[in-house]
């Protein structure tokens, strides 16, 4: 496992470093600390990494712009900051867990728990990030319709219909999703509300009908609970 | 209110009457007669003064059927010295005792009446003749009498009106101290707290006189020092309408008006083809038509203000104008006039010193609460929470260094303006802490400081703050700048604060900081500072410069 830290002060940065190895163990195969977004957006490659620490006040930085930017990448966010009304925004954009400073190890501990511990999360996303061309835009999550795996990445459909490359893979956006989106298959999640029937084809081949008039596959071995849950 | 009590005394400075009155040196019990032939006496007008000895002085009185009236008549008179008043040759009354031979003088009352009994009265002319001695009168123009028919209950009437502008200039003269040490701390209004002083005086000397005179105590020293006081009044009123309009309004080229108004009493002393319009009636003209026209000159900020000035200044030439008499009455409305701007401008004051007392109270609470806020207070908890666990030394060095800012913030806090020592101590101690946290050496270097200089607090401490909210530190030594600039009129102290490595992510600067720095400057040196930030090669430089009081 590879963890980012990003954090401008150097004492803070050796405790998170001192308090992830005694965490994480043999699991953490590289920990790697930078003192501004920049340095780290220039010298790292930031999708490589599986987890960010984030502080968010940095030297006047726009803690709002690079919550938007780090959370379109591949990798999971624990914000680690002095601002705990902050958090409702961090969540909302899909971090898994904010800690808020002075901190101790049994409090990182809680949140590496959550990072590993889907189930453990309390908050989800309102919002999803992407980064297209070097530009990161924000979409709503009332808006997603579906979300398709593709390779690494992930193909999220909007209502309007309009698809948009993710970097975070399926089953990374599935660990951060809330409840009403479903994983139907192993290459796709809808979300419930966006469902208009679902449909069987020979040869026990099922589907669900999106309101955008997508057909989707669904799994054998989810079919007769999404039906249930449907009718 | 000032201005009203200058008129008030300016009451003073007129003239006795002139009467078409006779006197001759000397003493006789027949000089009282209706038949004495006084053709030969000398013109009263043309009193020597110092008389020695008891002198006589008769005019005439014409009373016409109107004047006669049935209720009580007295003679009311005024003079220095003392005084027997007959009527028609009969003795009325008397004030003190006309010395004489072997029978030293006892001055009587300035102010007295006599009863006129109603079987003397009746139309016609009347013979008023007076016996007096004035022994230790120094100067004629000390020298004044008067009588006059009156109503009695006109002549105490005019007695109670002097009583009550007795009563009301004490109060004036307490009301004036007052304001003189409400507005002695202002250096904007030492002018007009000068002159208040000033009035005060001379009120409280008049008012003293005028009590002697009162109780029926007379000397002639008070004479002279009622006239002496009256006149200082009036020329105090002369410059301090002027002046207080000056300050009022905020007008240009102060030096200049108030030479004006020197020229304008010289002006003054040039008589008119119109004889009735004596020396004070013109000189009040001139001011009129000054204090207009320098109304008109007033900043636009005032200009509504200004414009009602004007006004009464045109009213107040016009009614003069029309009739001199009516120099008091219009002077008086002027005066309260100027009295109940001044009053508003008590409670402008006051409601200043209120806003102001709330703003000292919002910048103590803000000096403190950016030394509490999250990013600085939570970092260093955190800071201190490692170094507890892995290097206790230096925790306890962290937390030490922790402790004497917040005490030297607390001391300083509730300030107006501390030794800037003091400031450069807290700020040092601020860059030590940043120092061990950075892992890097943050140090202040000074240029020019004799070290008596003040500051307000948290200036310089602020704008190191805003230095570390906005750059990226990464050189192992960092070090920020004081210089203070010997300006002639002026004290500049230039802050350079070196640039460090800039985010592509930067957020918009909220302005805390320096909206903090500039209030602080104007509640220690209202409008009398100035503030730039600006980029100039490898630093960012804040310049602020203070004029000298």
């Amino acid at each position: 496992m590879k963890v980012l830290s990003i954090e401008d002060e150097p004492v803070i940065i050796e405790r998170l470093e001192r308090m992830t190895t005694a965490l994480l163990g043999d699991k953490l195969t590289l920990f790697k600390a930078f003192e501004s977004v920049d340095d780290a957006l220039d010298q790292a490659n930031v999708s490589e990494y599986d987890l960010y620490l984030l502080d968010l006040n940095l030297h006047g930085a726009d803690g709002f712009e690079f919550l938007r930017t780090f959370t379109s990448y591949a990798g999971q966010t624990i914000i680690i900051s002095a601002y705990k009304e902050k958090a409702a925004l961090a969540f909302d954009y899909g971090v898994i867990d904010f800690v808020s400073k002075p901190f101790d190890q049994k409090r990182l501990a809680l949140a590496y728990d959550r990072y590993f511990n889907t189930s453990t999360r309390k908050h989800f996303p309102r919002f999803l990030s992407f980064r297209n061309h070097g530009k990161t835009t924000v979409a709503p999550l009332e808006q997603v319709v579906s979300i398709a795996g593709a390779d690494k990445y992930s193909e999220v459909t909007l209502k309007t219909g309009e698809t948009l490359l993710h970097d975070k893979s399926l089953q990374q956006l599935n660990d951060v999703l809330p409840s009403n989106f479903e994983r139907i298959h192993k290459s796709h999640i809808v979300c419930w509300d966006q469902i208009e029937a679902i449909e069987t084809q020979a040869g026990s081949r099922y589907f669900v009908k999106m309101t955008t008039g997508q057909k989707l596959p669904v799994s054998r071995s989810r079919y007769k609970e999404i039906r249930k849950r449907l009718i | 209110m000032a201005v009203l009590f200058f008129l008030l005394c300016l009451q003073a400075v007129q003239p006795a009457k002139a009467y078409d009155a006779k006197w001759r040196q000397g003493d006789s019990n027949e000089w009282s007669s209706t038949e004495l032939e006084d053709s030969n006496w000398a013109d009263l007008n043309d009193f020597p003064g110092a008389p020695n000895g008891p002198f006589w002085i008769r005019y005439k009185l014409a009373l016409d059927a109107a004047a006669v009236h049935p209720a009580n008549q007295v003679l009311s008179c005024e003079g220095v010295g003392a005084f027997e008043v007959y009527f028609d040759g009969a003795l009325l009354g008397y004030s003190g005792r006309v010395g004489g031979a072997g029978v030293p003088e006892r001055p009587g009352a300035l102010k007295f009446a006599v009863s006129v009994p109603a079987a003397f009265l009746s139309p016609g002319e009347h013979l008023v003749a007076l016996r007096a001695s004035a022994a230790r009168l120094r100067s004629p123009t000390d020298f004044r009498v008067s009588c006059d028919l009156k109503n009695s209950s006109d002549h105490f009437g005019a007695i109670v009106f002097s009583v009550l502008l007795l009563g009301f200039s004490g109060a004036a003269s307490v009301i004036l101290w007052f304001y003189f040490m409400h507005a002695l701390p202002s250096g904007r209004q030492r002018a007009s707290s000068l002159a208040a002083l000033s009035v005060a005086i001379a009120t409280t000397i008049l008012a003293t006189t005028e009590a002697a005179f009162q109780t029926g105590i007379t000397n002639y020293t008070q004479v002279r020092m009622s006239d002496l006081v009256a006149l200082i009044s009036a020329l105090a009123i002369y410059f301090a309408l002027p002046t207080s309009l000056l300050l009022r309004l905020g007008i240009s080229y102060k030096r200049r008006w108030l030479l004006g108004v020197g020229a304008l009493l010289t002006l003054s002393l040039i008589p008119w083809p119109d004889r009735s319009f004596d020396h004070d009636a013109r000189a009040f003209l001139l001011l009129c038509v000054f204090c207009a026209v320098m109304c008109l000159t007033a900043k636009r900020a005032v200009i509504f203000q200004a414009r009602i000035f004007t006004l009464v200044f045109i009213i107040c030439f016009a009614g003069i104008f029309v009739d001199p008499q009516n120099l008091y009455v219009f002077l008086v409305m002027l005066a309260v006039f100027l009295s109940a701007s001044l009053v508003d401008h008590l409670r402008t004051q006051e409601l200043q010193a209120k806003q102001a007392e709330v703003t000292a109270a919002r910048l103590e609470a803000d000096l403190i609460r950016r030394n509490i806020q999250p990013h600085f207070l939570m970092n260093s908890l955190t800071v201190v929470s490692e170094w507890i666990e892995t290097s206790p030394s230096n925790a306890l060095k962290f937390i030490n260094g922790l402790a004497k800012e917040f005490r030297l913030l607390a001391s300083h806090s509730e300030k107006k303006l501390i030794p800037l020592q003091d400031e450069l101590t807290l700020c040092r101690t601020h860059l030590e802490l940043m120092g061990m946290r950075h892992s890097r050496k943050f140090e202040l270097a000074t240029e020019g400081l004799a070290g008596d200089e003040q500051s307000p607090p948290g200036l310089f401490h602020t704008l190191i703050e805003n230095a570390f909210s906005h750059n990226r530190y990464k050189d192992d030594l960092v070090t920020f700048t004081l210089i203070k600039h010997r300006e002639k009129g002026r004290i500049r102290f230039e802050f350079r604060a070196p640039l460090g490595q800039k985010t592509r992510h930067a957020e918009s600067s909220t302005g805390a900081g320096l909206r903090y720095v500039r209030s602080r400057l104007e509640e220690s040196y209202s409008r009398r500072w100035t503030l730039n930030s600006y980029h100039q090669g490898d630093y960012w430089v804040t310049d602020i410069r203070i004029a000298a009081q």
